[in-house]
């Protein structure tokens, strides 16, 4: 007969699809064109908004900081040229998908890797928030009615997000290639249109040109330097992302690292070229904005300003052009997919984790269709909360941003240094050391160039909210270590001695439950003799004198031959009598094993369950403290669970007095 | 049925004096407070026991004919195929105590919870003590 399918069932594979066999996972590895768009989108949208926010951070000071912006933009051009350089060696000497934790533990040991990994996890579910909050963003700035909604639409579309990667990694990288290469498109004619524009001699007017930035303070000398070197910080968000392919090595196709280190280079010729062309188009524009919009005269009251990249979109294409409201689409949209990157990323680390014994087991196997599930609905759930407690600014979001990611740069870079180090010890063919020694030189410039941004980032955003960062790390950190801890000394406790001998009792004492004589004690009473106890006796707890008489007299009249003990409960508990007399016995016999038997009723619905077994339940619960003691459920399925369970089971017939219990010995 | 030849001495308790009694009056307070119910039991089984002249379980010494007062804990009727006996657990706030009845398969009275006093040779049968077939008086309770 066919199972009745369940509700639930039928919805799991609306939405996720048909499981997949394991035989698969091949197919699940992508080509370089699908690959790159995938774990690019996160780099290629932090350029959307890295000019931003050195405008946002440079705007304290007034307008005439903005001049500055050329240099801060190139220095952040180098660095991250530097950055992908150096994790192209990276991805040579360890493509096992590990990435930056690998790398960490290999060479600095357990607790550096261990810091790694709670620094990527910050990173990526920040990754999620920051990037779906921008696209939201933008999307309210070509849309302003959606202003009011912002924490909504987010949350919606992180769930959208979270559905398309438990459907399978092979869907979503196809979906998500197409709008990648569509934002690149885009920018890329935006820059070419500008500048073509500007060599023409038109000039471009951004439609804040004419604002005016009241500014309270004067910065000069040291205040200044620190102003810059906040802007710089703030730029370098155009970084995050390149981790990402580093550790997502074991996506690539065959040959997995030349793959994924030409995909790396791509990434940073491209990602470069689209932050200088839309920083050039934004000073040329000459676009204004401010962290406070109170602080921008000239802004209508109540407006909320639009973004940078927005601006310049409409500056060269001019104001309701479709080209303008096409850019902005894209924008949007890769910047919500930016945030698959990290659904890309953080279900590999748990894995890897996991596997270490640093996170719960479940986080470790793939799931039906051979994605992390549980690692992505974790992510999913962090980044919500993440989004709701900041109210979806992104603003507020990106302070937090930077430091997991350089955290992770620096570790990984030292780590590199001395895995060259290491390497050379024993290597002597000197064309493979020139080319380790170049490969260690380009690490030790990142790791140099990489640190000192960190101690600038750390230094420059600790007030505005980088601080839970720098708290929420440690603990991360300590817990992870609290689990390994616990796992290893679980392993430690149940390893068994030199010598393996089954454990055998010396006897074994049944105890069967009794309230009332009817067939579930009777089947329970069956099962127990049927196991061969060394002795057997059935207990029952006299709450109410008139039915024990009435269960002794049945006792009787059906001639069960097995003792019946009644205990006293002056009290009218069930539990503690029935426990304690357990106790009692296994202390009178230390060497034997009491095995309780416990008839339990079976039911479909769930409301049924609710009003049986409870004391059963509690009882269970009692015994599995008590050593030497094994509770066995004998179960008796009702109507219900036959009509409500999986296969059709005729119901039981009712057995004749003496039968279950007929003596065959 | 043996007659016990002797009785236990009787112990009384002294009563502590004055001073004691007022410093342990928060100490008893507090014990009653956070004692479980058992041990408050036990307590009042010990107090009945020496206050009837009864012999305290922990200190019978084996194959002595004792006096034991207390509750039954448990009863054991054994199925009508079997050897007819009567089995009880008498606990007595210090220790338990077997009560086997040979040859009965029930007795009225002899009933979970029901305080009784036994009279009877006590012995141990497999590390577990044992009396058969004691003279037996059903106590009181309290709704008698």
């Amino acid at each position: 007969m066919p199972s009745v399918p369940s509700l639930m069932g039928m919805t799991k594979r609306l939405l996720v699809g048909r499981p997949v066999r394991s035989e698969m996972l091949g197919e699940a590895t992508l080509p370089k064109k699908i690959a790159l768009p995938v774990f690019a989108s996160d780099a290629l949208s932090s350029v959307a908004y890295a000019t931003e926010e050195i405008l946002l951070v440079l705007s304290a000071g007034g307008l005439a900081m903005f001049h500055y912006t050329w240099y801060l933009a190139g220095g952040v051009a180098l660095l991250m040229l530097v950055v992908v350089a150096s994790y192209r060696q990276n991805v040579h000497a360890y493509s096992s998908g590990g990435g930056d934790y690998e790398v960490a533990t290999t060479n600095l040991g357990p607790k550096a890797g261990l810091t790694v990994a709670s620094a990527l996890m910050v990173d990526y579910t920040l990754t999620v928030a920051v990037s779906t909050a921008a696209g939201v963003a933008n999307l309210a700035s070509a849309i302003p009615s959606l202003n009011g909604h912002v924490v909504l639409i987010c949350v919606v579309i992180i769930a959208l997000i979270t559905l398309l990667n438990l459907r399978g990694v092979r869907e979503s990288g196809t979906a998500f290639a197409i709008p990648t290469y569509c934002f690149i498109a885009a920018v890329a004619i935006m820059i070419i249109w500008g500048v073509t524009q500007l060599l023409i001699g038109h000039h471009l007017v951004a439609e804040s040109a004419n604002y005016q930035i009241h500014s309270t303070t004067n910065y000069t000398g040291l205040a200044l330097g620190f102003l810059l070197l906040r802007a710089f910080a703030s730029g370098c968000t155009a970084l995050t992302g390149v981790e990402a392919i580093s550790n997502g090595v074991p996506a690539f196709k065959v040959p997995k690292s030349k793959n994924a280190a030409t995909t790396l280079a791509l990434l940073g010729g491209i990602a470069v070229t689209m932050f200088a062309g839309v920083t050039a188009l934004a000073l040329a524009s000459h676009v204004h904005t401010a962290e406070d919009a109170s602080q921008l005269i000239g802004l209508p009251a109540g407006d909320t300003p639009r973004t940078v990249i927005a601006q310049v979109a409409r500056a060269v294409f001019g104001d309701s052009s479709p080209m303008f409201y096409l850019l902005q689409f894209f924008t949007a949209l890769i910047l919500v997919l930016a945030a698959n990157t990290a659904f890309n990323g953080f279900p590999v680390l748990a894995s890897i984790l996991s596997r270490d014994g640093y996170m719960p087991r479940q986080l470790r196997n793939r799931g039906d269709r051979l994605a992390y599930s549980n690692g992505i609905l974790l992510l999913s759930a962090l980044a919500i909360l993440l989004v709701i407690a900041f109210q979806a600014s992104p603003t507020r979001l990106i302070q937090l941003y930077i430091i997991g990611v350089f955290v992770s740069f620096v570790c990984s870079q030292t780590g590199m240094i001395r895995h060259w180090n290491r390497l050379l010890r024993e290597e002597t063919d000197p064309s493979a050391r020139g080319r380790m020694k170049r490969s260690r030189v380009i690490n030790s410039v990142g790791a140099g160039f990489t640190g000192t941004v960190l101690a600038i980032v750390l230094a420059t955003k600790f007030m505005k909210g980088a601080w839970i960062v720098v708290v929420a790390m440690p603990i991360i950190w300590l817990v992870m270590r609290a689990i390994q801890r616990h796992y290893q000394s679980v392993a430690v406790e149940l390893t068994p001695p030199e010598k393996l001998r089954p454990f055998k009792p010396h006897s074994n004492h049944a105890v069967v439950l009794v309230s009332k004589l009817h067939l579930p004690t009777l089947r329970a009473l069956g099962y127990a003799k049927a196991t061969r106890p060394d002795s057997i006796t059935a207990v029952t707890v006299e709450i109410d004198a008139e039915e024990v008489a009435a269960l002794r007299e049945q006792w009787d009249a059906h001639d069960i031959p097995v003792p019946l003990t009644v205990i006293a409960s002056p009290y009218r508990e069930i539990t503690r009598p029935v426990v304690e007399f357990v106790k009692r016995m296994r202390t009178e016999n230390p060497d034997d094993i009491v095995t309780v038997y416990v008839p339990e009723y079976v039911l479909g619905r769930w409301w049924e369950q609710i009003l049986h077994n409870q004391s059963a339940l509690r009882l269970k619960g009692r015994l599995l403290y008590q050593r030497g003691v094994v509770v066995a459920s004998v179960p008796y399925q009702l109507r219900s669970a036959a009509d409500h369970g999986h296969s059709h089971v005729p119901p039981p017939s009712a057995p004749s007095k003496a039968t279950p219990l007929q003596e065959t010995r | 049925m043996v007659e016990p030849d002797t009785e236990a001495p009787p112990k009384t308790r002294s009563a502590p004096p004055a001073a004691d009694r007022r410093a342990g009056f928060l100490r008893r307070l507090i014990n009653r407070l956070a004692s479980e119910a058992s041990e408050l039991d036990d307590a009042d089984l010990q107090a009945e026991t020496s206050a009837q002249g009864a012999t305290p379980i922990a200190s019978c010494r084996n194959r002595e004919a004792v006096c034991i007062l207390g509750t039954l804990r448990t009863v054991t009727f054994q199925p009508r195929a079997g050897v007819p006996a009567l089995q009880a657990e008498l606990w007595d706030g210090t220790g338990a105590v077997t009560v086997v009845f040979l040859g009965r398969r029930a007795i009225p009275g002899i009933t979970p919870g029901r305080a009784i006093k036994v009279r009877g040779r006590i012995t141990a049968l497999g590390g577990q003590r044992v009396i058969y077939n004691p003279i037996y008086e059903l106590r009181p309770t309290p709704t008698d």
